[in-house]
């Protein structure tokens, strides 16, 4: 089998665990709609550190479309919420693992949670809330960021030591 | 894979970025915590009316729908009111700026405010 058919196949099986999380992420009740672990992020951050940064993105888009579809929020303003953040976070965490700070998978996952989350507070500011009492919200954010890139993080090194991926 | 094995993943850099972000929980708790600041003013909306009160001056007024409002040493309240669940009189004494008591049945709203916002929204 020729290595581009691999990478396919892989893509598509990251795809569809990315897509899946998502959506079953989504379908546990929580007290506030952010309050997610971010699972999906696990085989978007795995696939950043296993293949490359165009990968990772293809991923992180069909998390995106095909999660917003089967939640049913597609054509609705709160899939702006879900690009934007998720791309921007895929974008620091590739600055971060490709920069000279030595933070290991679990750091990077960590500045992903938190970016992911501060974006959506951010936009949540200025595209609906439009009074700053929203930025009480913050060390909750904050915490639920830590806490979940945390357990993201050790996720993906755990994936990472048991898939060996062979691309040649 | 055991919990030594990816305790030994963690680099100094994570602990640096784990202690900033857990400092900047606190400091970020603390400043959205604080004790509010004390009020000087009440607004009280109801039947589309808006009516600015003094907290400064103790007195009660009832309003038109029924609503006894108690202002004293600076905290006001509704004393009474004709709502089934009487929740805003539950609600009990208000004193810091940016407090909502709500009386949905009745349709009010009173909320208090520093005077420099007070400016802002007459102007």
């Amino acid at each position: 089998m020729k290595s581009s058919q691999e990478k396919i196949l892989i893509l598509a099986a990251y795809s569809i665990m990315a897509v899946l999380l998502f959506i079953v992420e989504g379908m546990i009740p929580k007290p506030l709609p952010f309050m997610r672990i971010g699972l999906a992020n696990v085989f978007i951050l795995l696939i950043l550190v296993q293949i490359d940064f165009r990968s990772a993105l293809v991923v992180t888009l069909a998390k995106v479309i095909i999660g917003n579809l089967f939640s049913g929020l597609l054509f609705t303003p709160l899939i702006l919420f879900s690009l934007v953040s998720s791309v921007l976070s895929l974008l620091v965490m590739y600055a971060v693992y490709k920069s000279r700070i030595s933070l290991s998978l679990i750091g990077v996952s960590i500045t992903g949670a938190l970016s992911h989350m501060m974006t959506q507070l951010v936009l949540g500011y200025f595209l609906f809330i439009h009074t700053s009492r929203i930025f009480a919200l913050l060390p909750l954010i904050l915490l639920i960021g830590l806490i979940s890139g945390l357990i993201t993080g050790i996720l993906v090194i755990i994936l990472y030591k048991n898939i060996q991926l062979n691309l040649s | 894979m055991n919990r030594r094995e990816i305790l030994s993943h963690f680099t100094l850099a994570d602990g640096i970025l784990i202690v900033f972000v857990i400092i900047a929980i606190i400091a970020s708790s603390l400043f959205v915590y604080k004790k509010g600041v004390k009020s000087d003013y009440a607004v009280i909306e109801y039947n589309g009316k808006s009516e600015n009160i003094s907290l400064n001056k103790d007195k009660i007024i009832t309003l038109e729908n029924g609503i006894v409002v108690e202002v004293k040493d600076g905290k006001i309240r509704v004393k009474d009111s004709d709502c089934p669940q009487k929740i805003c009189v539950k609600h009990g004494w208000l004193r810091y700026a940016n407090d909502v008591i709500v009386c949905l049945p009745n349709k009010t709203i009173i909320y208090l405010l520093k005077k420099s916002d007070l400016d802002y929204i007459t102007r």
